[in-house]
């Protein structure tokens, strides 16, 4: 009875100080990342053709409309929810799973098209300096938000990575 | 009850304390051995034990009072091996006279704590000492099963040395994944009926009416040549117990509840009540002259550790033995099972792990229903050929429900139908072939997979020698044909090759290699579905899956110690190819998972087991597996698999007051999954978060019968104990903490 009583009383032990710790916790989620900012839109939007407006951030420039899509596919590009079109400004914001990630190609692409594939125009792209031909390179650390706004002229478009 | 055998018929042979001295008696040239087995001391019968007849094909199981029937026994002298768990093994000699008659056998086992000469069927499909097969398998006796309070197989699973379960998914040696559920491959039997769903060709682990299931044997490693498709990664076997003598009642009420999360953002969706689960089980037996019949039901109600994941099912049993002779024997069984569940796929957010995703449908509910009907034949043809006949189908069918209402889109049935014709003959005493013709037919009515049908029709044969200095060799191979409505046959050839050597009286060593493979299921082929997040497309062009396996393993059992003490190594290699594994294809976005052969793969590993007896009251048991799962293509490790499996056991027997008690103990540990598909996180938030595992259950158990006079037992039954959280599924928290108390009727 007395082995038993010890045993017992270790087994109780152990499991009331191991129990308070380990294994998965809701406090194991980082903070968010998060990519936030403002999508002007200046000029006609196209009559027809606009399927959806998204803000795109892409590992790698890529190189051919249905590498969008690919990468979205495999982890290697994130986007926002459909933004609202037709209208002249549009916040949007975007949780960076995986942080610390590096974007070297952030754009607002829009699908002017059916096919989700191919159907992929470039309405505007990040620069620092401006120019859309350089596009700009954004790091996402953890629990950082940054902040980058977008000015779409539909009557000056960027250069399209694919031409 | 032991009176009543010593004085209704002839003989009576005692088998003293696991020794090898017998007494020889009155017993017929081809009698019919009946008896008991029972505890040396108390003089209890001991359900579950194992009988043998040395050097032939026959052999027993006893009942729940400790009962057993051999017929056709025949020869001058008989050696009776007699084994089970917890008890020294017997052995004895009996001389048999010349006259036709019944003899009885009473074998007084005497307590060890630990059992080393099980006795299994699954590795050759005839009854083998554990010692003479070449390939590791485990057993789970039906007191495992009751003692762990499980109510599904798969929780008993969890602790079988290199095994893990994920989802429904049983892994043996790291052969499975993860697949939505689908395309398992490890082969479920239930007295020898193949229980693999026609549609999903998964494992439906609610149907198996655990009240009536006796033993479950579990074949580690490819067994492809001898139970074809499905058996890539091993063979799990349950054998159901025959009728009592006499009429049993034995029944099990069980509740309890999942104690508080720690977490109070897991905690909150419960507003202070108390998710409870509980149970019922009544198995009745009996055998009235040459008819004996076992029905046994229950019913599960579980309201489960999170959010819309509650479940209520149902389930019944029945077999029907019919013995017109002593060398025929008919059974008839069926099984039915339903389900009403909500259906948690996957959690909202780590934040949320006990909560669906908000765009979760909360009315809908996944209905399943599963029906058996089987019948056996079985005959010794002589003493040295028996033949079994085993045709029976097995219908499945799944359908999601809002309000009630039938989801079109989303319902399966299917009818697997299986015929199984075996012959087992003994031929010049050291030769056993083993050979048989089966059959399958998959008819599946489907709104997700259309209606298709597939046939698998087979041949085998295996042989076994028994060679000088006291090794068995085994030789065999399987040729399967599989059609299917929209491809070409493809035959499938899995060969094997095995021996077994006895060194001395403690020392075992075997060794085997053998291909294994798994024909793509209708599921896999043409599903057309959405599972969570997830669009599934079709590719019917899939190839069977195969693998070659090899093991060389050893087992001591030293009988000179002192200490009973049994040590089992085992090192294996499974070489995978053409893996059919579910993948993101990118030709077609809007539909981006597919079912395609893309893996090839290695495992190596390694296996220790352990199981002694401290004392008679104390023992402890422990099992390691380590493995290096690789993907070849991609170099880098296995997706989904572990490289560590460990658990440990313990039981300790002793008494308050007049009440025998008995308290176990169990740990369970699982390293860190290393890697997974990452672009799953780009669907399930959180899909990454994963960590080892590390899982204690213990129970505590009392018998009342010193006071009450009654068979009853009580149990309380902890499980997760440290109340550790960790997904063993992705994005899906592992239950967690909950107690159970257990009433039973024995």
């Amino acid at each position: 009875m007395q082995h038993f009583t010890a045993v017992l009383l270790t087994s109780v032990a152990l499991v009331l100080v191991v129990s308070s710790c380990g294994g998965l916790s809701p406090t194991d989620v980082p903070p968010p990342s998060v990519l936030q900012g403002t999508v002007t839109f200046a000029n006609d939007w196209p009559d027809s053709n606009v399927n959806q407006v998204l803000v795109v951030a892409l590992e790698a420039k890529p190189t051919s409309p249905d590498s969008i899509l690919a990468a979205v596919l495999s982890g290697r590009a994130i986007f926002s929810e459909a933004l609202p079109t037709y209208t002249t400004e549009a916040p949007y914001e975007v949780e960076i799973p995986g942080a610390p990630r590096t974007f070297t190609y952030v754009v607002v692409a829009m699908q002017n098209g059916p096919n989700i594939l191919t159907d992929w125009l470039m309405l505007d792209v990040y620069s620092p300096v401006n120019d859309p031909a350089q596009p700009g390179t954004v790091i996402v650390d953890v629990g950082q938000t940054v902040t980058i706004n977008f000015a779409v002229d539909f009557n000056n478009l960027p250069p399209q990575p694919f031409e | 009850m032991i009176q009543r055998f010593l004085g209704a018929l002839f003989v009576v042979v005692v088998l003293m304390a696991g020794g090898t001295t017998g007494v020889s008696q009155t017993v017929s040239q081809s009698a019919v051995l009946r008896g008991s087995v029972v505890d040396r001391q108390t003089g209890e019968g001991l359900q579950g034990a194992t009988i043998r007849i040395a050097a032939t094909q026959q052999g027993a199981y006893t009942d729940s009072r400790g009962r057993f029937s051999i017929s056709r026994v025949s020869g001058r002298q008989i050696r009776v091996l007699t084994s089970f768990l917890g008890y020294q093994s017997g052995d004895t000699t009996i001389v048999l006279p010349d006259s036709r008659d019944t003899a009885v056998v009473i074998i007084a086992l005497t307590a060890s704590g630990l059992n080393t000469e099980e006795i299994v069927v699954s590795a050759g499909r005839r009854v083998q000492a554990v010692q003479d097969v070449p390939i590791s398998v485990a057993t789970l006796s039906n007191r495992d099963l009751l003692e762990r309070g499980v109510t599904q197989l798969d929780e008993a699973l969890r602790y079988v040395s290199g095994v893990s379960v994920v989802g429904d998914q049983v892994n043996i040696r790291g052969a499975s994944g993860f697949a939505f559920g689908v395309g398992s491959r490890t082969m479920v039997l239930l007295d020898g009926f193949p229980l693999m769903s026609g549609d999903n060709g998964d494992i439906k682990f609610d149907v198996l009416p655990l009240a009536d299931v006796e033993r479950v044997e579990i074949v580690k490693g490819a067994g492809s040549a001898l139970y074809g498709t499905g058996a890539l990664g091993g063979v799990v076997s349950l054998f159901t117990s025959a009728p009592s003598e006499e009429l049993s009642v034995r029944g099990r009420v069980y509740g309890g509840g999942y104690t508080p999360l720690r977490h109070a953002a897991w905690q909150d969706y419960r507003q202070g009540s108390t998710p409870v689960e509980w149970g019922a089980d009544l198995r009745l037996s009996q055998q009235l002259g040459t008819v004996g019949i076992n029905l046994s039901g229950g019913i599960r109600s579980d309201e489960s550790y999170r959010d819309f994941d509650r479940q209520l099912r149902g389930f019944g049993y029945g077999k029907l033995r019919w013995t017109p002779s002593d060398e025929h024997t008919v059974t008839v069984s069926t099984m039915l099972a339903q389900s009403n569940a909500e259906n948690f796929v996957y959690w909202r957010d780590l934040s949320n792990a006990t909560l669906p995703p908000l765009d979760q449908n909360l009315s809908e509910r996944l209905w399943t229903s599963k029906l058996t009907a089987a019948i056996e034949w079985s005959a010794m043809l002589s003493p040295s050929t028996s033949l079994v006949v085993r045709p029976g189908l097995f219908r499945t069918r799944f359908e999601n429900r809002i309000d009630g209402v039938t989801l079109d889109s989303n319902a399966s049935t299917s009818i697997a139908y299986n015929t199984d014709v075996q012959l087992t003959t003994t031929l010049a005493d050291r030769l056993i072939l083993t050979s048989g013709i089966t059959g399958r037919l998959n008819v599946v009515e489907s709104d997700l997979y259309g209606a298709q049908a597939q046939s698998i029709v087979s041949v085998f044969s295996q042989a076994e020698w028994q060679l000088p200095a006291a090794v068995i060799l085994t030789v065999g191979a399987r040729l399967d044909r599989e059609e299917t409505v929209s491809l070409d046959p493809q035959l499938e050839f899995s060969p094997k090759l095995g021996i077994s050597w006895e060194v001395d009286a403690d020392v075992h060593v075997r060794g085997s290699v053998g291909r294994g493979f798994r024909a793509a299921t209708i599921a896999e082929r043409y599903a057309n579905i959405r599972y969570g997040p997830f669009q599934v497309r079709p590719n019917a062009d899939i190839r069977p899956e195969y693998s070659w396996s090899a093991e060389a393993g050893v087992r001591y059992s030293p009988t000179s110690l002192g200490l009973p003490l049994d040590v089992d190594m085992a090192v294996f290699a499974n070489e995978l190819y053409d893996l059919i594994e579910p993948t993101f294809d990118l030709s077609d976005p809007r539909v981006p998972i597919t079912f395609r052969n893309i893996t090839r793969a290695r495992i190596l590993g390694a296996e220790l087991s352990l199981r002694m007896a401290l004392a008679s009251w104390l023992g402890i048991e422990t099992g390691v597996t380590a493995m290096l799962p690789r993907d070849l293509l991609l170099d880098e490790p296995l997706k989904y698999r572990n490289n560590v499996l460990w658990y440990s056991r313990g039981s300790w027997t002793f008494a308050v007051g007049r009440l025998p008690m008995e308290l176990q103990a169990e740990y369970r540990f699982q390293n860190r999954v290393e890697t997974i598909d990452d672009r799953l996180s780009v669907f399930i938030p959180n899909a990454d978060q994963r960590v080892p595992s590390h899982v204690v259950d213990a129970r505590l158990f009392a018998r009342l019968e010193p006071l009450t006079g009654l068979p009853v037992r009580i149990g309380l039954i902890g499980r997760n104990l440290l109340d550790y959280y960790y997904a063993e599924v992705v994005a899906n928290l592992s239950p967690t903490r909950s107690v159970l108390l257990q009433v039973e009727w024995l």
